[in-house]
């Protein structure tokens, strides 16, 4: 599964890549910003978008809104440091799958999501 | 007691002298008409005058208007030496009877700054002088006071022939003269009148017009005289003292008047710079408000992009680890190696955080060891002159602590400095705290936000925060608290 992180600290980008390479995910880009999120998505088609919340330019919920508004968007994960009863019912509303709080990241988290039917 | 008090205190008391005696020999005068009333009005006239003139006098001793209303009041009793039944005293009394019309006038020339401030006043006032008393003498030659036409009095020892024509001549050369300056001086105090506005009118007013109603009723009293010396003249005469009496209390009303108006002004003026105060204090409490709501912000910055962020990676790096240590424990090992790296940076992090939120040394140990603390962390040397080691409030201390952080902060950021000194003073109630660098100067204080921070800070305790620093000639950061 081709899976893209967004996130502007690197040192949480190269943790979670080398947790997800470790659980059998194909890291394929990591991006830094909203910009480069949107770009890389074009790029590489992932087939699932490791989504950070809080980005320099733009929110990872409009990131996710922007990827999934025509339907035929990868399956976006949100992720932040902060606890998702932080952000009440933005993470539904935005079209992503499911958020996953950072320290309880993990290639079983990320599956228990995309099993659940969207 | 001052010793000016003191003399003022004897003129009142030969002030107060001169008007008993002057009662008593007006009293038992045989030449007197209306005695009860002369007597009443003389007092009333003479004793305001110099009451009025002391008070004025004490108040402002370098104002000479005191003086000469003191002056007027002498003049009134030394006229009315006139009622004395002795030939000399009632002839010493002639001679000098018209000299407190001369001291009024010269009252209303130099009023209210008590100079004669012009060639012109002094002319006049001379002239006053001179038309009152030398210009009187030759009308007494010829005059026979004892006549019952003129007055039924004593002997005038003067006269060296009896001719009432030569007489009525003469008196008329004074009498003609007198108007005339009656009228030039009416003109000047009217004309200072009509150039005065706003608090200085107000003060001169009831003044000037009671001396102008004065000048006229005296006028026509004097012309009156001349003409004839019937029962209307007598009624002129208690009229002339009255508008005389009310010129003191002209000067007094002004006083009071132009107080009442400056305490108004004063008003005006406290309340523009309560106002302003206000302002201030609005527009600070402001700043602290949006000071504080930054510095939060930064904080949560702070929290979440440095330990929450390394914390999370660690957590990330830990799971990892443990599904690695059967498999591939040199893995493992090797990044638990790196989430220990992480987790002193992270510690790190966390204790930078915490003393730019309070220093713990601060509160523990003191400005002093605090100082010394950030002196020691700072990149450039900083020598921490000894600080005093009585403890000080926590908001001042707190403040001082700031200023100096803020401070060294900027000079390891733009000062260039090689240098920097941090002095702590207290003395007479004030704590000055002080920076000095030997950087490239320049800064300013209304653009950076720190800077500004600490101003409000340090305002907030009363304190004042100055910064000096010329482009080339190094800051001076220096802050003054109050502190009992």
């Amino acid at each position: 599964m081709k899976v893209l992180i967004v996130d502007d600290h690197e040192g949480f980008r190269a943790s979670a890549r080398r947790m997800l390479e470790a659980e059998g995910f194909e890291v394929v880009a990591e991006a830094g910003s909203g910009a480069e999120a949107l770009q890389a998505a074009d790029t590489w088609s992932p087939d699932l978008i490791l989504l950070d919340v809080y980005l320099p330019d733009l929110e990872g919920f409009d990131v996710a809104e922007r990827l999934t508004v025509n339907g035929s968007a990868p399956a976006i994960v949100l992720t932040s440091s902060h606890d998702a009863s932080d952000f009440g019912p933005l993470v539904e509303r935005s079209g992503a799958r499911g958020f996953i709080p950072k320290s309880d990241l993990s290639g079983e988290a990320l599956r228990r999501i995309l099993d659940e039917q969207p | 007691m001052s010793s000016l008090r003191r003399a003022l205190i004897g003129i009142g008391i030969a002030g107060f002298a001169a008007g008993v005696g002057i009662a008593l020999l007006a009293a038992n005068s045989n030449h007197l008409d209306s005695r009860g009333a002369a007597v009443a009005l003389g007092l009333l006239l003479g004793w305001s005058f110099i009451g009025t003139g002391l008070y004025a006098w004490d108040r402002r001793p370098g104002n000479g208007t005191g003086a000469i209303m003191v002056g007027v009041g002498f003049a009134w009793f030394l006229g009315t030496l006139v009622t004395a039944n002795s030939a000399l005293v009632f002839t010493l009394g002639l001679t000098v009877n018209n000299l407190f019309f001369a001291v009024l006038l010269h009252l209303l020339l130099a009023f209210p700054s008590g100079r004669l401030e012009t060639r012109n006043h002094k002319l006049l006032a001379g002239a006053s002088y001179f038309v009152a008393v030398p210009l009187g003498l030759p009308f007494l030659l010829f005059a026979d006071m004892t006549d019952d036409e003129l007055c039924g009095c004593p002997d005038n020892l003067l006269m060296v022939q009896d001719s009432v024509t030569t007489a009525q001549i003469l008196g008329a050369v004074q009498i003609i003269p007198a108007i005339a300056l009656f009228a030039a001086v009416g003109r000047v105090a009217f004309r200072r009148w009509r150039a005065a506005e706003g608090i200085e009118r107000t003060a001169l007013s009831p003044m000037i017009w009671a001396g102008l109603v004065m000048l006229a009723v005296a006028g026509v009293q004097i012309a009156a005289g001349a003409v004839s010396q019937e029962g209307k003249g007598q009624i002129l005469f208690f009229a002339c003292v009255a508008a005389m009496a009310a010129v003191p209390y002209g000067f007094l009303v002004g006083l009071l008047r132009s107080r009442t108006a400056g305490l108004e002004l004063e008003n005006v003026r406290l309340d523009a710079e309560l106002q302003d105060r206000i302002e201030e204090l609005r527009a600070s409490r402001a700043r602290i408000v949006q000071a504080s709501d930054t510095a939060r912000r930064r904080l949560e910055r702070d929290l979440h992009d440095g330990a929450q962020q390394r914390l999370v990676a660690l957590a990330l790096d830990l799971k990892l680890a443990r599904a690695k240590l059967d498999k591939d424990p040199a893995a493992a090992a090797e990044l638990l190696d790196a989430s220990i790296e992480e987790l002193a940076e992270a510690t790190r992090e966390l204790r930078e955080l915490a003393r730019g939120i309070h220093p713990a040394l601060l509160t523990d140990r003191g400005l002093g060891p605090a100082l010394e603390a950030i002196a020691s962390r700072a990149p450039v040397p900083v020598e921490v002159a000894p600080v005093p080691e009585m403890r000080l409030p926590g908001p001042v201390e707190s403040a001082a602590y700031f200023v100096v952080a803020e401070a060294l902060t900027n000079v390891s950021k733009y000062a260039n400095a090689t240098h920097a000194e941090v002095t702590v003073t207290r003395s007479n109630g004030r704590v000055v705290v002080e920076v000095r660098d030997n950087g490239v100067g320049g800064a300013n204080p209304a653009a950076g936000s720190g800077l500004s921070g600490l101003a409000d800070r340090v305002a907030a305790l009363d304190g004042l925060l100055d910064v000096q620093s010329p482009q080339g000639g190094g800051t001076i950061v220096r802050a003054e608290v109050p502190c009992e």
